[in-house]
């Protein structure tokens, strides 16, 4: 009898459910990331993302809770290209002594010219930089936009999750491919929609150039006031070039983004007459309740607005 | 030393330089890219007890940077600055009751020196650069105010190597940077200045040709026993808008006629408060102390009799900018106090109010009015000056 209690023991254990003291505690930089390494990871993982919904990225100022919670993962995920300084930063300094995954690692990153400056602010409040001016080119860190590179996401996330936790590996990988799967399909249904706009009419103006590779896989041109960055302010000749160019090509589809200043975007509107068609999610996903909590219905959700927009339909 | 310095840092450039090839493979090319900060001054002081300083002095005063990426990190920067070289030229000068444009107008290399980035958190760069003491003399608000601490406080012609570590990012204590650098004053070609039509003899030309042993001065003894240390921050979770500078200057007596030590330390501190997307109010100060000034230097009096001058220097800055849109408003405070052991000076003290805007295609205007305590030269007194300011700025990238 208690030899066959031993023997049952280790089933016992695998079927135990998972507590929350077993989860493993993964931080992820932004909630695009979060989103994804949810589907892998599923109730193995307790998550948490630093800049959560509708918070940008780019600029973010991270609180002394964000320290502590990055002190105590066990893993870290993040873009990389450049897209969350902060965290590199904050890395250094925490404590952190887990693995860090970098899910761009393995993806040829398209280059983009950068609102670059002088390594000074002109009167501004920040602290002194060195005295440099830095590249025009820099490699576009929105890659999360093409989902044929999602694959590279997946494949990092998983190898992240199953060094750390290889108990879990068959999960990851069984979660990893169903999510594959899914995301392929949906780069079938994005190519489908954009092809419904005749070509000529596949331009969009939306407030940061967050589109790149969205722009170059399925063909859509994004004209952006803002640059790669949030944090920059467009000057008011690039916001008049815009303006000028709007008005040559006719362009009608007019979107903001869910963590941009919506005041450059409303100045155009104003001056070309045209409506704001809705509100893109670039660089952050929706709260639950929004339109876009996930990754999936972020690419759902944008394609419903892009799509009439571009093509001219009265919304 | 100062060569073995920048062997190491080119044998450092080297090694990144084969991750060039990697660099390319993913997209990089190698390229130039640069920014212009240019400003058109215009100086006319409509009412001064000093009738040398009366007139109308117009100048070209600002910097054009490039920066030749070799490789991701690595890259060569390039800083021309174009000023009127003569003393207090840049500030309106002394046009004597009439108009003068462009009077001593120079071109020279502020900076020429390898930069390299081997990771987010450091930053090394070896050449000729302005040394990291003081956080005003490049971007002061307003019109006069920075070219003033510009004249006072900047540490130029340097030689030698230095770099900048991130040692602190933390939510709650702020990000900081501590920057050092170590260098003698540059005597090579690359001091010469350009543009300047007579080349020798004139009163007011303190470095008309390139940096002699003769002219002596801080840092000429072509050693590297000369450095600055500052310490810079901001992000602070409890004041988001605060930004705060200390640094030190230690610079050796110059060969032909130092006989000190001259010592120099700043602090500074900006706070910004945004009050909408479109208002915000910057508050800035800076004091900055030099002991030594000059290295206190060799000094002949009147009866030919070789003594030395002690100088205590301090030069403080207060001000305030709102700005609101494209529009912005600066008031702002400079006081220049020269405490001397002998040919004594009294303290100058200025107040400059200027309203600006951006006008487009990266042009902006700014006019204001400046009230000055300066010194008049023939009695060695102080005189009130009156003076309008104007200057058409222009700032872009290519």
């Amino acid at each position: 009898m208690l030899r066959r209690a031993l023997l049952c023991s280790p089933a016992l254990l695998l079927a135990r459910p998972i507590t929350a003291q077993d989860r493993l505690s993964v931080v992820t930089s932004f909630s695009i990331l979060a989103d994804m390494t949810k589907q892998i990871g599923g109730d193995r993982i307790a998550l948490r993302s630093i800049a959560g919904p509708d918070q940008d990225a780019h600029g973010f100022q991270p609180k002394p809770s964000d320290a502590a919670g990055l002190a105590n993962a066990a893993l870290v995920i993040r873009n990389g290209l450049g897209f969350e300084g902060w965290l590199d930063r904050m890395i250094r300094s925490s404590g952190f002594k887990g693995r860090l995954v970098t899910t761009t690692e393995g993806i040829t990153p398209r280059m983009m010219e950068a609102h670059h400056h002088h390594g000074h602010d002109h009167g501004g409040a920040g602290r002194r930089h060195n005295h440099s001016v830095g590249p025009r080119q820099v490699p576009d860190p929105h890659a999360w936009q093409d989902l044929g590179l999602a694959p590279h996401y997946i494949r990092n996330i998983t190898a992240g999750l199953i060094a750390t936790d290889p108990a879990g590996e068959a999960l990851y990988r069984r979660n990893a491919e169903a999510y594959a799967a899914r995301l392929a399909a949906l780069d079938q249904w994005v190519r489908a929609e954009v092809a419904k706009v005749p070509e000529a009419r596949r331009k969009i103006v939306t407030s940061h150039d967050a589109f790149g590779y969205f722009a170059e896989t399925y063909g859509v041109r994004f004209l952006a006031p803002q640059g790669v960055s949030t944090e920059a302010e467009p000057s008011a000749a690039e916001v008049g070039r815009l303006i000028r160019q709007i008005r040559a090509e006719n362009i009608t589809a007019l979107f903001m983004e869910n963590m941009s200043n919506p005041a450059t975007l409303q100045r155009i509107a104003q001056e070309t007459g045209l409506r704001v068609r809705g509100r893109l999610f670039a660089d952050a996903l929706s709260a639950e309740t929004g339109p876009a909590p996930t990754y999936e219905a972020m690419f759902r959700h944008n394609l419903s607005l892009i799509v009439p927009a571009m093509r001219g339909d009265a919304a | 030393m100062i060569m073995t310095s920048l062997r190491n840092l080119a044998f450092g450039a080297i090694a990144s330089l084969g991750a060039l090839t990697t660099a390319m493979a993913q997209g990089f090319t190698p390229h130039v890219s640069g920014e212009a900060d240019l400003g058109l001054y215009g100086v006319s002081t409509f009412n001064a007890k000093d009738s040398a300083r009366r007139g109308t002095s117009i100048y070209l005063f600002g910097e054009v940077a490039t920066g030749f990426h070799v490789a991701p990190g690595l890259s060569l920067q390039t800083v021309v600055a174009f000023e009127p070289i003569g003393e207090g030229d840049a500030l309106g000068g002394f046009p004597m009751d009439g108009v003068i444009g462009f009077r001593r107008q120079s071109a020279f290399l502020e900076a020429f020196f390898a930069e390299w980035k081997p990771d987010d958190a450091l930053t090394l760069y070896g050449g000729r650069f302005v040394a990291p003491f003081g956080r005003g003399h490049h971007d002061f608000p307003g019109i006069l105010t920075r070219i003033r601490a510009h004249e006072v406080q900047m540490i130029g012609d340097a030689m030698g190597v230095g770099g900048t570590w991130n040692f602190l990012a933390d939510p709650r204590f702020g990000e900081h940077d501590i920057s050092a650098a170590a260098f003698t004053l540059d005597r090579t070609f690359l001091s010469s200045t350009w543009l300047t039509r007579r080349r020798c003899c004139d009163e007011r030309y303190e470095r008309y040709n390139r940096n002699t042993e003769h002219q002596g001065g801080p840092s000429n003894n072509g050693q590297m026993d000369n450095f600055a240390l500052s310490l810079d921050g901001d992000k602070f979770d409890f004041a988001p808008g605060l930004s705060y500078q200390l640094s030190l200057v230690s610079r050796a007596a110059g060969k032909e006629d130092g006989t000190a030590r001259e010592w120099g330390y700043s602090a500074a501190l900006r706070y910004e408060q945004r009050w909408s997307a479109a208002h915000r109010t910057l508050f800035f100060a800076e004091a900055v102390q030099f002991r030594n000034a000059e290295g206190r230097p060799q000094f002949e009096t009147d009866e030919g009799e070789e003594t030395t001058i002690a100088e205590r220097r301090n030069f403080t800055t207060f001000g305030a900018q709102h700005r609101m849109d494209d529009w912005r408003g600066t008031l702002a405070w400079q006081r220049d106090q020269r405490k001397r052991s002998l040919d004594t000076l009294p303290t100058e003290n200025y107040l400059e109010a200027s309203i600006g805007r951006h006008i487009g295609h990266g042009f902006g205007l700014d006019v204001g009015y400046q009230y000055g305590r300066q010194l008049i030269e023939e009695s060695g007194q102080l005189g009130t000056t009156h003076a309008v300011l104007a200057r058409l700025s222009w700032r872009g990238g290519f």
